[in-house]
């Protein structure tokens, strides 16, 4: 499924096994969670946004594990070593040329401001939010980028949970861009 | 960038290597998207007119780290943050 507004687009899909990567390390935090049942859920979402002379680029994937027993929302991204340039464009993209799988320490973060939420967030389910896919431009990928794209993965994770359209949220997110 | 590019030329001062590369690739992706190509399929043509990622002024991806990332500092010399 692809949203484009102008230069502003954005892709959903379940999975996208070419972005799977293991983070050496994990930047990690917690919110309170709701009391509501959850349930498991995995998609990946993508974008692409015109910038001037720079097209921002930026692929993240997440599991939620409801905890039933939990009073928290733990958020989890696994990042890896500083982006340099050079590395194999592996990781399949609907917006563009392949993009490079995994994500670099530089955007990890971000990643979490973003996916976390901010204080007037709606809380998720008790349970665990972890990415696992990743993917990143070694031009137009950023800190803003990533930022963007963790919210958009909380939003559409959040309407799957409320069984409602995540194509419909996700909209609504990429036209506040 | 703009204003920057205005503001040179109103000064009548040569414009520095990054205003010259943005002027270029925004020029060539717009006459590319005004013959009716995409913009994606434009950019990505623009990118070949100059050296990848100095299409911005140091100055201006210092002010906007955010932005840019550290490949783009590379680009210019400057320290990674």
């Amino acid at each position: 499924m692809i949203i484009a507004e102008g230069g502003r687009r954005a892709a959903i899909r379940t999975d996208e096994s070419s972005a799977a990567y293991v983070g050496a390390q994990i930047a990690r935090c917690e919110r309170f969670g709701s009391a509501e049942p959850g349930r498991a859920v995995r998609v990946v979402v993508e974008l692409s946004r015109a910038f001037g002379g720079m097209t921002m680029r930026a692929l993240l994937g997440a599991e939620f594990s409801p905890d039933p027993l939990g009073t928290v929302t733990i958020f989890e991204v696994p990042f890896g070593e500083p982006m340099g340039l050079g590395a194999v464009a592996g990781c399949g993209s609907e917006l563009g040329r392949p993009l490079v799988s995994g994500l670099p320490r530089d955007f990890a973060d971000a990643v979490l401001d973003g996916l976390a939420g901010d204080a007037a967030a709606e809380a998720l389910p008790a349970g665990r939010l972890r990415i696992d896919r990743a993917g990143f431009d070694e031009a137009g990928s950023s800190e803003m980028a990533f930022k963007l794209a963790g919210g958009l993965l909380r939003r559409v994770v959040d309407a799957l949970l409320h069984d409602e359209d995540p194509l419909a949220a996700a909209r609504v997110v990429v036209s506040g861009w | 960038m703009i204003d920057g590019v205005r503001q040179g030329m109103a000064d009548g001062r040569p414009l520095s290597e990054g205003e010259q590369n943005f002027m270029q690739h925004e020029l060539t992706e717009a006459g590319l998207m005004d013959g009716g190509m995409s913009y994606g399929d434009a950019h990505e043509l623009a990118l070949q007119t100059h050296p990848l990622m100095k299409n911005y002024t140091p100055e201006v991806i210092d002010q906007f780290p955010e932005m840019f990332n550290n490949n783009w500092r590379r680009a210019w010399g400057m320290e990674p943050r």
